[in-house]
C-alpha cells in the first residue's frame, strides 16, 4: 500500500513538472518580450536591458525555468546587491503589473474560490445525487422526463446565461437577494451568504446536471444486473435493495467524477467568479490573461494543475476503498 | 398421506406486448412437483424455460400479463403482489441462477449477502446470522469457511462461486429450489461436481426442486420427471426413462437425435433444417 | 498417411500481468501455453480441448498467428512461418482461416453479408474475375443459406445462420486450414448439429484440415481425427480419437471423460431398438417456424 501510495505521488510531481515545462516553454515563445511590458511606453532599451537583467530574462530557456524551479522549492531572489528583491518558497515571481508577489496573489484570493466550490458542490451532490435516483426509480414518469429536460437545460445553457436569468429574476424582480457584494463571513453571515448563493446556484445547476443524468444511467444499469435479481429472489425489501445493492455500484463512477470536477473548481471557476464579481483565484486567472501578466498566468494555471494532478491520485486511493475489485485480492 | 403436491401449475400462460402485438412466452403449462423430487425443464433457448421459473418467483418484468395458477402447497401465488411475494421469495422458493460471478453483488462479502438473505426474514442479530452462514457454507463443502466467509465474491473460483449461490438459497430451508442452468457456465469437472451437492442436499433437506436447463444429458441425471419446451409450449412430459427410451413428441425426438453421444460417434448428426 | 499441413512446436505463450490487486508492483509471468506440439494432417481434424483457462484458445490463436508465440517454431506446409514479414502473413492468412464462437460479435452488424463474406479477400488483395457478387452467392450456397439474402445484415439471421455466414467468410480466400475456435459452442443443440454436419461435409468435399477448439468432448467425438487434450497450458495427452475416448492414458483425460454427463444407457438402447423397430417412424420432422432471432445462442 505505501509502495503504491508513493508511485502514485511520484508519477503525479512527474507529470506535474511536465506541465510546468510546458506551461514556461509556451509562455517563453510565445509570448511578448515580458521587460517591454514591464517598462511600460516612455523606456529607453537601457532600460529593457536593465529590466531583462534582473528577471534573469537574458539567461536561456533552461537557465531560466531551472530557477523558475528552484524558486518554486527554495525561493530565489531578483537582481544582486542591495536593490536584490527576495520571493520566498513557493516563488512564483512578481506580477508585472502591480509588483505584488504572484504567491501572495493566489493565497488571498483561494479562500473565495474554495468557498465557492465547497458550496456549489454541497448543492449539486444533493441535487444531482437526488434528482438522478428519482429519475431513475420513477423511469419513464412524469418526474423523470421533467427532470431529464431541465438536466438537459443545466447542461447546454452557458453559466453566464443561467447567471444572468437568475439575477434578473431574484434580484430585479423578486428582490429576494440582494445584488451580490464582496464580504466577509465575519462582517454580516446574511450578507456573505445571500451573496454566494446565486454563484453556487449557477455553478450547481451545470454540474447538478450532468450528475444527474449520470446517476439515472448508472442507477438504470445497476438496475438491470443479475445481482439484484438475485437481491429480489431472496427476499429482500425493495427499499434495502435499492439501498444497499444499487446505490454502491451505482454511485462509485460519480466519485471519480466528482474528484475531477471539484478538484478543477479550486483552480478557479472562471466565468462564476468572473459574472458574479467574485474576487477568486478563477477571476485573477481571467484579468491577468487579458493583461498578459505572464507570471500570474503561471501561477493560476500550475495551481489548476496542482488540483487536478492530486485530485486523481486521491479518486484513485479513494476507489480502492470503494471497490473491492481493485483491492488486494492475494490471500 | 399429505395430498396436496408442493407445486401444483396449471394452465400457466405468460404474454408479453411487443411492438407487434402480445407474444405468449408461455402457454397453457400445467405440472405438478412433490417433495423431494425433481422436475426437469428443458427446452432451447426461446422455449420459455426460465419464464416459468420467474413466473413462481414473482419475478417477471411488470409488463409480463400471467394467467392460469400457480400454488404453493396450496397456497395461490398468480396475482400475489410483490410486497406478499416477499415472503415466499427466499423463505419457500428459493433459486440459483446461471452466472454465479454477475448474480453476486461484487462490492459485499458473500457472507454479507447470504446474512442479509436469512436475517430479512428471520431477523436476529448479525452474530446469530453469521453462525447460520457459516454453516451454510459448511453445507455447500466451501473449505476453511470461517475465512472465506469475509471474502469477496470475485476472490472465488466459477464453481466456488455456485456453492455460495446455493449455499444462499439454502440457509432459510426453502421447500423449493429452483436451479436455473446451474451449471452451464461452469467447467464439466465442476458442473459434476455442483450435480452431486445438489443431490445430495435435496436429499438432506427433502426439498422440491425444478432443474431447468438446455443441456439433455443433465437433465437426464437430475430429474425424475420432465417437461421438454419448445417457443412456449410444453410438447412432451412425462418420468425421464419415458423420454429419454420412448419418446412421444417429433421435437424430443429430433433434439435427441441431434445431441451428439460421447460414447459413439455417430455417421450423421440429425440436425433440425432451420 | 496424409500429409501435414500445420505444425507446432514446442509453442509457449507468456503473458504478463500485472501483480495480484492494484497495490502490488510486481509483475508476473503467466504461461498461457507451455510446450505445446502437435500436427494437423491434411484434411483431417485436430480438436483440442480442456476446461476454461487451459490455454486452447490462445494455442488456437497462435497457430493462426493471430498471436505472437514467445517460443517454438510454427510450420506451414513445412515452411517456417514462426517470424513472418507482410508479405508471408498475407499468405499464411490466405490459407489459414479462423471462425470464432459469437457469431454475433464476430460480424460487424453494419456491414452486409456480402461485404462481410468477400472483407477477406479485399485484405489478401486476391481478385475475383467472375466478381464478387457471383462468389459470394456461391458461397453462401455452399454453406446451406440462400443466396439471395446476400444483402441483408448480421441482424436479420439466427445465430446458427450467423454462424454459418463466418463459415463462409472463412472460405472466401479458399484456406486450406479453418480454426475453428468453439465455433459451435454457443448454438442450440439442433443448430449445432447442423453446423457440425456442414463443417464435416466441407472437409469432405474441399479437403479442409480444421483445428477445433471445444470444451464439449462430445461434439469433439463427433469430428475430430485426432484429439490433444490440454491443461493448465500443458498437452496433456494426445491421440487419435477413439483412442482418447475409449483408453485414455493421462489422469486428467479420465477425470475429464468421466465427468461429461451422458444419458443412461439402457433408455439409449430402448430407444434406438424401438428406432430400429420403427415405431416412430422418423417422418420429416420439421418445427414450427419461429422467428429468425430467437435462437440466438445461450449465454
Amino acid at each position: 500500500m505505501v509502495l503504491y501510495l508513493l508511485r502514485r505521488i511520484l508519477s503525479a510531481l512527474g507529470i506535474l513538472l511536465l506541465i510546468s515545462l510546458f506551461t514556461y516553454a509556451i509562455f517563453f515563445l510565445l509570448s511578448p518580450d515580458p521587460a517591454v511590458l514591464i517598462c511600460g511606453k516612455t523606456c529607453t532599451p537601457e532600460r529593457i536591458d536593465q529590466i531583462r537583467g534582473q528577471l534573469g530574462l537574458d539567461q536561456p530557456f533552461w537557465v531560466q525555468y531551472w530557477e523558475f524551479l528552484r524558486g518554486l522549492v527554495a525561493g530565489r531572489s531578483y537582481g544582486d546587491g542591495p536593490s536584490a528583491i527576495d520571493c520566498a518558497a513557493p516563488c512564483l515571481g512578481f506580477s508585472f503589473q502591480t509588483n505584488e508577489s504572484v504567491t501572495n496573489m493566489i493565497t488571498s484570493r483561494f479562500p473565495v474560490s474554495a468557498t465557492l466550490a465547497i458550496g456549489a458542490a454541497v448543492l449539486w451532490l444533493l441535487a444531482g445525487i437526488g434528482g438522478g435516483l428519482l429519475s431513475a426509480v420513477k423511469q419513464g414518469t412524469w418526474w423523470d422526463r421533467g427532470a431529464m429536460m431541465v438536466a438537459l437545460g443545466g447542461i447546454s445553457l452557458p453559466n453566464y446565461f443561467v447567471a444572468l436569468i437568475l439575477q434578473y429574476v431574484l434580484v430585479v424582480q423578486l428582490q429576494i437577494l440582494p445584488f451580490p457584494t464582496a464580504v466577509e463571513f465575519g462582517e454580516n453571515p446574511l450578507l456573505w451568504f445571500q451573496s454566494y448563493l446565486m454563484p453556487w446556484l449557477v455553478l450547481a445547476f451545470a454540474y447538478a446536471s450532468m450528475y444527474a443524468r449520470l446517476v439515472r444511467t448508472n442507477v438504470i444499469d445497476t438496475l438491470g444486473e443479475n445481482f439484484m435479481r438475485t437481491a429480489r429472489a431472496k427476499g429482500l425489501a425493495a427499499p434495502l435493495i435499492l439501498r444497499r445493492h444499487a446505490l454502491r455500484p451505482a454511485l462509485t463512477p460519480v466519485v471519480t467524477l466528482f474528484g475531477m470536477d471539484f478538484a478543477g473548481l479550486l483552480g478557479g471557476a472562471l466565468i462564476t467568479e468572473t459574472v458574479f464579481g467574485l474576487n477568486g483565484v478563477g477571476k485573477l486567472a481571467a484579468d491577468s490573461i487579458a493583461k498578459n501578466d505572464q507570471p500570474v498566468i503561471m501561477g493560476v494555471t500550475l495551481l489548476a494543475a496542482l488540483f487536478v494532478v492530486f485530485g486523481n491520485v486521491i479518486v484513485d486511493i479513494l476507489y480502492t476503498v470503494l471497490d473491492p475489485r481493485v483491492r488486494v485480492t492475494s490471500r | 398421506m399429505n395430498t396436496t403436491p408442493l407445486l401444483e401449475i396449471e394452465h400457466l400462460t405468460i404474454t408479453f406486448p411487443t411492438g407487434s402485438g402480445p407474444v405468449d412466452v408461455v402457454r397453457d403449462l400445467s405440472a405438478v412437483l412433490d417433495a423431494n423430487r425433481t422436475l426437469g425443464v428443458v427446452g432451447e433457448s426461446g422455449s420459455g424455460k426460465s419464464m416459468t421459473s420467474l413466473a413462481i418467483m414473482g419475478l417477471l418484468p411488470s409488463t409480463a400479463r400471467v394467467s392460469g395458477s400457480i400454488r404453493l402447497n396450496g397456497q395461490e401465488l398468480v396475482g400475489k403482489t410483490d410486497r406478499e411475494f416477499r415472503t415466499i421469495r427466499g423463505e419457500k422458493v428459493a433459486m440459483v441462477f446461471q452466472d454465479p460471478l454477475s448474480s453476486l453483488n461484487p462490492y459485499y462479502t458473500v457472507g454479507l449477502q447470504i446474512e442479509e438473505a436469512y436475517r430479512s426474514h428471520r431477523g436476529g442479530s448479525r452474530r446469530a446470522a453469521r453462525a447460520v452462514v457459516l454453516d451454510a457454507l459448511e453445507r455447500v463443502r466451501i473449505k476453511d469457511a470461517a475465512r472465506r466467509i469475509d471474502h469477496y465474491p470475485h476472490q472465488f473460483s466459477g464453481g466456488m462461486r455456485q456453492r455460495i449461490m446455493i449455499a444462499m438459497a439454502l440457509c432459510l430451508e426453502p421447500e423449493l429450489l429452483i436451479a436455473d442452468e446451474p451449471t452451464t457456465a461452469l467447467d464439466v469437472t465442476v458442473q459434476a461436481q455442483i450435480l452431486d451437492l445438489l443431490a445430495e442436499l435435496q436429499q438432506e433437506t427433502g426439498s422440491g426442486m425444478i432443474f431447468i436447463t438446455h443441456d439433455l444429458a443433465v437433465v437426464s441425471q437430475v430429474a425424475e420427471d420432465i417437461l421438454v419446451m419448445k417457443d412456449g409450449d410444453v410438447v412432451e412430459r412425462g418420468t425421464a426413462e419415458q423420454i429419454f427410451s420412448n419418446p412421444q413428441a417429433a421435437y424430443t425426438r429430433s433434439l435427441l437425435d441431434a445431441l451428439p453421444r460421447i460414447d459413439d460417434p455417430f455417421e450423421e448428426l440429425r440436425g433440425t433444417a432451420r | 498417411m496424409s500429409d501435414t499441413i500445420l505444425s507446432g512446436h514446442n509453442l509457449t505463450k507468456e503473458f504478463i500481468t500485472r501483480g495480484d490487486g492494484a497495490f502490488s508492483a510486481s509483475k508476473n509471468r503467466f504461461r498461457a501455453v507451455d510446450d505445446v506440439s502437435f500436427d494437423v494432417q491434411a484434411g483431417r481434424t485436430l480438436a483440442i480441448v480442456g476446461e476454461s483457462g487451459c490455454g486452447k484458445s490462445t494455442t488456437a490463436r497462435l497457430a493462426s498467428k493471430l498471436l505472437d508465440m514467445t517460443s517454438g517454431t510454427l510450420r506451414f506446409e513445412g515452411e517456417d512461418v514462426t517470424i513472418a514479414g507482410a508479405k508471408e502473413l498475407a499468405r499464411f492468412r490466405s490459407n489459414v482461416q479462423v471462425v470464432f464462437q459469437d457469431p454475433f460479435s464476430s460480424l460487424n452488424p453494419r456491414h452486409t453479408v456480402e461485404r462481410i463474406i468477400s472483407a477477406p479477400l479485399d485484405y489478401q488483395g486476391i481478385k475475383v474475375p467472375r466478381g464478387r457478387a457471383a462468389l459470394v452467392r456461391e458461397l453462401l450456397e455452399r454453406v446451406g443459406l440462400n443466396p439471395d439474402h446476400s444483402q441483408r445484415y448480421p441482424g436479420q439471421f439466427s445465430g446458427g445462420q450467423a454462424q454459418r455466414i463466418g463459415i463462409a467468410r472463412a472460405l472466401a480466400v479458399k484456406p486450406k486450414l479453418v480454426v475453428c475456435d468453439e465455433a459451435v459452442s454457443a448454438l442450440d443443440v439442433s443448430v449445432q448439429a447442423i453446423v457440425i454436419n456442414l463443417l464435416r461435409d466441407l472437409q469432405a468435399d474441399l479437403g479442409l484440415s480444421y483445428i477445433f477448439i471445444a470444451h464439449d468432448l462430445a461434439v469433439v467425438r463427433q469430428i475430430a481425427d485426432r484429439v490433444a487434450v490440454m491443461s493448465q497450458g500443458k498437452l496433456v495427452e494426445q491421440g487419435d480419437r477413439d483412442e482418447i475416448f475409449t483408453n485414455p492414458q493421462h489422469e486428467y483425460t479420465k477425470t475429464l471423460l468421466a465427468a461429461v454427463p451422458r444419458i443412461n444407457p439402457e433408455w439409449e438402447r430402448a430407444r434406438a431398438a424401438r428406432m430400429a423397430e420403427g415405431t416412430h417412424p422418423d417422418q420429416d420432422v420439421t418445427p414450427r417456424a419461429r422467428a429468425t432471432t430467437d435462437d440466438g445462442g445461450q449465454a
